[in-house]
C-alpha cells in the first residue's frame, strides 16, 4: 500500500475508533438513552443501579443534581447520603427496602434536597409473607442536627410504612403501631452547635409510620451549646394510618428552652386520615394527629378526620373508642403555639369524638365562627 | 493505487460518511434530540403528535423487575416543551404516573374531557385549551371518583396548570360522584392552577347517593380565576361535601362572573381571597348577597360562603358583603357548617387567648 493510502486508512481507522465510541452516546428510539441511566450534573452517567446512586452523588464536588430514571425500584441496602449542595431528582423512582433491612434511607445534608420520588419500606404485603425489619429510630428521610443545616428540600414525595400488625402472628390486636418515622429532624444531647433551620417540606404522603414526621431535640442542659430545630416550613401534606401524625419533642430538663429549642416552624395545609381497625389487624388508629412539646409553632388548616376512630376487639363488632383515649392535638406544655384551624371529625358513618388538648397555658386556639370581628387600636389579651 | 485499495477506501470513506451522519444524532445543540420527542422514563420515545402522549403513558405499564408497572415506582411523560398537541381522546394520566407537560399547549379535538387523573398520578406544568371546540361543555381536568382515591392511597398532584376556554364554556377542575356506584371519591391537591372564561371554574359536584360515596379533604393553593362565570362551586346534594381547603385564590371578575364561591357543604375553609371587580356589572348582581338560608334541594337559591378560618378580603366595590351569622354545627340537621370569619385588625396588635366571636 502507498503510504498517502496508508496515511488515509489511519486517519479512518483513528475516525472510525473515535465515532464508535461517540456513537454510545447518541440518541435513538431504543431505550439505551440519558433517561435510563443515573446521571448527574456534571455530565456523567452511570448504570442504573442502587449503588451507584452514591457513586453519582459523589461525583458531585461543589453541589448539583443527581437523577434517577423513574418507573424504577431500586432496592437499597445502605442509607444514600446526599451531600451538601445536591438535590436528589428521583424522577419518580421508588426505594425499597430488602427483607431484614432495617436502615435510614436518606440523609439529607445542609442545603441539600430530595424530591419527585417514592420511599416505600413497607416490605412485601402479601398475607403472610415476612415483612420488613424497618423500625423506629430508622427513617425514610433524615435529618442530623449536627450537620448544621440552614436549608434543604423535601418536595413531591410519598412515603409508605407498613403496620405493626402485618408482622404480628396474632392479628387480633388494637391500636397497630406504625413503624418507623417518616421524616425524622434530630439533634442530640451533646456540646456542639447544632441546627435543622430552614427546610421546606411540602406535598408529602405520610402512611403507615410510627411518627410520620418527628422533630426530636434531645438537647439537655449541660454545656453552653445549643440545638435548634427552628423555622422550617411544612406545607400541603396529607397522612393516612400514622400512630402519631406529627410529634415535636424536646428534652423537658432544658426549661430555658434555649438549649433544645423547637420553635418557630409553621405547619400548613394537612389532612389526617386515621386507619381502619379490622379483624385481621390492619392499619394504625390514629393516637394523636399532633403531639406537641415545641413553642412558637404554628399551624393552619388542619384537618383531622375520623378521629374518634372505630377499633375492633377479638373480632367483634366495632365499638367506638373511649373518649379519653382518642385525641386529635395535644400541646403537652406552656409553649405558645397557635393553631389556627378548624377541625372536623364528620362522617356519617364515624363520628369524630377528636379533642384538642391544651396542657400548657399559653397556648392560641384562634378559632371565630360566625362572627364579624373588628378590633380597632386594642391590644387584646385573654380568652 | 490498486483496486483492493480503492475498495478498501471507498468502503472506509462510506463509513465516515454514515458516521458523521450519525454524529448529527449525538446530543447536541442541535434540534434533533430528546426534548423535541415524547419521552417516558423507560427510554422511549416517540414523535411529538397528540395520538402518543397516551401511547407513551400506557408504555409504562411494564411489570417486569426493576419495573413494577402500574401502582409501582412512579414514571413520567415528557412533552416537548413549546409545541401544541391536539389529541383524539380523553388523556388517562394512569396510576402514579406523572405527565411532565413541561410548558407544551394540549387541545382537544372534540367535546370530551381533556385529562383524566388516576391513583397517585401527577400532571404538571402546561396549558389545557378548549378554547377551539365551540360545543365543550365537559372538563378540562377530571379524576376518576371509581378508583376511590381514599386516603390510603397516593393522592393525586396537579401543578402551575394553565386552563383556558372561551365563552364560559365548560368546567376547568371538576370533581363529581354521580350514579349508584359504591365507593367514590377523589382527593388530591392543586396548586397553582389558572382558570380562563369556563363556565365552572372548579366544580365539585356530589350527586350519587350510593354507599361510600363523597368529595372530602381536596387542597387547593395558589387558585387564579379570570372571567369563569360560577368560579368554585362546592354542591351536594346529599351529604357530604367536606372539609375542602381552598388558600391564596384570586379571582378577576368579568361582567359574566356570578359567584366567587358558591358552597352548600360543611367544614370546608376558605383562607384569604380576593377578587377584583366584583360589581363590575353595575351592583345588579344579585349572587353577591348571601344568605342564612339553607340551600334548598333543586335549583340552588341561595348562596352563602362558609369558612372555619376565612380571611377575606374584596377589592372593586363600593358596598360591603352581608354575611349572616351561622351556627358552627346544626344540631336540628346533624351538620357542621361552613364558617367564615371575616377579621380586620387596623392599628392593633392581637396577641395570645382565644377569640371566641357569637353564633
Amino acid at each position: 500500500m502507498k503510504k498517502i493510502t496508508l496515511i488515509a486508512s489511519v486517519i479512518a481507522l483513528v475516525l472510525l475508533v473515535y465515532l464508535i465510541g461517540s456513537v454510545t452516546r447518541s440518541i435513538s428510539s431504543i431505550h439505551d438513552n440519558k433517561l435510563t441511566f443515573i446521571r448527574n450534573s456534571k455530565g456523567n452517567y452511570w448504570e442504573a443501579n442502587s449503588t451507584n446512586i452514591q457513586l453519582a452523588i459523589d461525583d458531585l464536588d461543589s453541589g448539583g443534581t443527581v437523577w434517577l430514571p423513574g418507573a424504577r425500584i431500586f432496592e437499597i441496602t445502605q442509607t444514600i447520603i446526599v451531600n451538601e449542595g445536591i438535590m436528589l431528582d428521583m424522577g419518580g423512582a421508588s426505594f425499597k427496602l430488602p427483607e431484614e433491612t432495617n436502615i435510614r434511607v436518606v440523609e439529607l445534608k445542609n442545603k441539600a434536597g430530595i424530591r419527585n420520588g417514592d420511599i416505600d419500606v413497607a416490605g412485601h404485603r402479601t398475607w403472610h409473607d415476612s415483612y420488613t425489619a424497618f423500625l423506629e429510630p430508622n427513617s425514610c428521610i433524615f435529618l442530623n442536627a449536627n450537620s448544621y443545616i440552614e436549608s434543604a428540600t423535601i418536595e413531591n414525595m410519598y412515603l409508605d410504612s407498613i403496620g405493626l400488625g402485618y408482622n404480628e402472628p396474632d392479628y387480633y390486636d388494637d391500636y397497630h403501631s406504625g413503624r418507623g418515622y417518616g421524616i425524622h429532624f434530630y439533634a442530640g444531647d451533646q456540646d456542639t452547635p447544632q441546627r435543622i433551620s430552614g427546610v421546606t417540606v411540602r406535598d408529602v404522603y405520610f402512611r403507615s409510620f410510627k411518627h410520620a414526621i418527628f422533630l426530636q431535640n434531645e438537647r439537655g442542659n449541660s454545656g453552653s451549646e445549643e440545638a435548634h430545630i427552628d423555622g422550617n416550613t411544612f406545607d400541603y401534606l396529607f397522612f393516612h394510618a400514622n400512630e402519631v401524625g406529627i410529634n415535636m419533642s424536646r428534652n423537658p430538663e432544658d426549661t430555658s428552652r434555649q438549649k433544645s429549642s423547637l420553635s418557630g416552624n409553621v405547619f400548613n395545609m394537612m389532612q389526617f386520615q386515621s386507619g381502619w381497625g379490622s379483624w385481621w389487624g390492619g392499619e394504625e388508629i390514629a393516637h394523636q394527629y399532633i403531639l406537641i412539646s415545641g413553642y412558637n409553632n404554628i399551624f393552619t388548616n388542619v384537618m383531622g378526620w375520623d378521629a374518634g376512630h372505630l377499633r375492633v376487639s377479638n373480632g367483634e363488632a366495632c365499638i367506638d373508642v373511649p373518649e379519653e383515649e382518642c385525641v386529635e392535638v395535644i400541646f403537652t406544655e406552656d409553649s405558645k403555639n397557635t393553631f389556627i384551624s378548624g377541625r372536623c371529625g364528620i362522617s356519617d358513618w364515624y363520628w369524630g369524638t377528636g379533642k384538642y388538648i391544651d396542657e400548657g397555658t399559653n397556648n392560641t386556639r384562634f378559632s371565630v365562627s360566625s362572627a364579624r370581628l373588628y378590633i380597632e387600636n386594642v391590644t387584646k389579651h385573654g380568652t | 493505487m490498486n483496486k483492493k485499495e480503492i475498495i478498501a477506501s471507498v468502503f472506509l470513506f462510506v463509513l465516515v460518511v454514515y458516521l458523521i451522519g450519525s454524529i448529527t444524532r449525538v446530543i447536541s445543540a442541535s434540534n434533533d434530540n430528546m426534548d423535541t420527542f415524547i419521552c417516558n422514563s423507560l427510554g422511549n420515545c416517540c414523535d411529538p403528535e397528540g395520538a402518543n402522549i397516551q401511547a407513551a403513558i400506557d408504555d409504562l405499564n411494564v411489570s417486569a423487575p426493576p419495573h413494577a408497572g402500574y401502582g409501582g415506582a412512579h414514571g413520567t411523560v415528557w412533552l416537548p416543551a413549546n409545541t401544541v398537541l391536539s389529541i383524539p381522546d380523553t388523556l388517562i394520566i394512569e396510576n402514579h404516573v406523572t405527565l411532565d407537560m413541561q410548558g407544551a399547549t394540549i387541545i382537544p379535538q372534540g367535546n370530551f374531557d381533556v385529562v383524566e387523573l388516576r391513583i397517585g398520578s401527577q400532571l404538571k406544568d402546561g396549558t389545557i385549551d378548549v378554547s377551539p371546540v365551540t360545543t365543550f361543555n365537559r372538563a378540562a381536568i377530571t379524576l376518576r371518583e371509581t378508583d376511590y382515591m381514599f386516603l390510603s392511597k397516593h393522592t393525586p398532584r396537579i401543578f402551575n396548570m394553565h386552563l383556558v376556554s372561551e365563552n364560559l364554556r365548560g368546567k376547568g377542575i371538576y370533581l363529581h360522584t354521580e350514579g349508584t356506584t359504591a365507593y367514590q371519591t377523589i382527593i388530591a391537591h392543586f396548586h397553582n392552577i389558572k382558570t380562563r372564561e369556563f363556565e365552572y371554574g372548579v366544580l365539585i359536584n356530589h350527586t350519587s347517593t350510593a354507599d361510600a360515596t363523597y368529595l372530602n379533604a381536596n387542597m387547593f393553593s395558589n387558585i387564579e380565576g379570570h372571567g369563569d362565570k360560577y368560579f368554585i362551586t362546592l354542591y351536594e346534594s346529599n351529604p357530604e361535601v367536606a372539609g375542602h381547603y381552598f388558600q391564596i385564590v384570586q379571582c378577576y371578575c368579568s361582567s359574566d362572573t356570578e359567584y366567587i364561591v358558591w358552597a352548600n357543604g360543611q367544614g370546608n375553609t376558605f383562607d384569604t381571597f380576593v377578587a377584583y371587580d366584583w360589581d363590575n356589572n353595575g351592583g345588579t348582581r344579585a349572587s353577591y348577597n348571601f344568605s342564612s338560608e339553607e340551600i334548598t334541594s333543586g335549583t340552588p337559591t341561595y348562596h352563602f360562603f362558609g369558612s372555619d378560618q376565612c380571611y377575606l378580603s374584596i377589592r372593586g366595590g363600593e358596598e360591603d358583603i352581608d354575611f349572616a351569622p351561622w351556627a358552627l354545627y346544626d344540631s336540628g340537621n346533624d351538620r357542621y357548617r361552613n364558617r367564615f370569619t371575616l377579621l380586620e385588625l387596623k392599628n392593633s396588635n392581637l396577641t395570645l387567648g382565644q377569640i371566641k366571636g357569637t353564633d
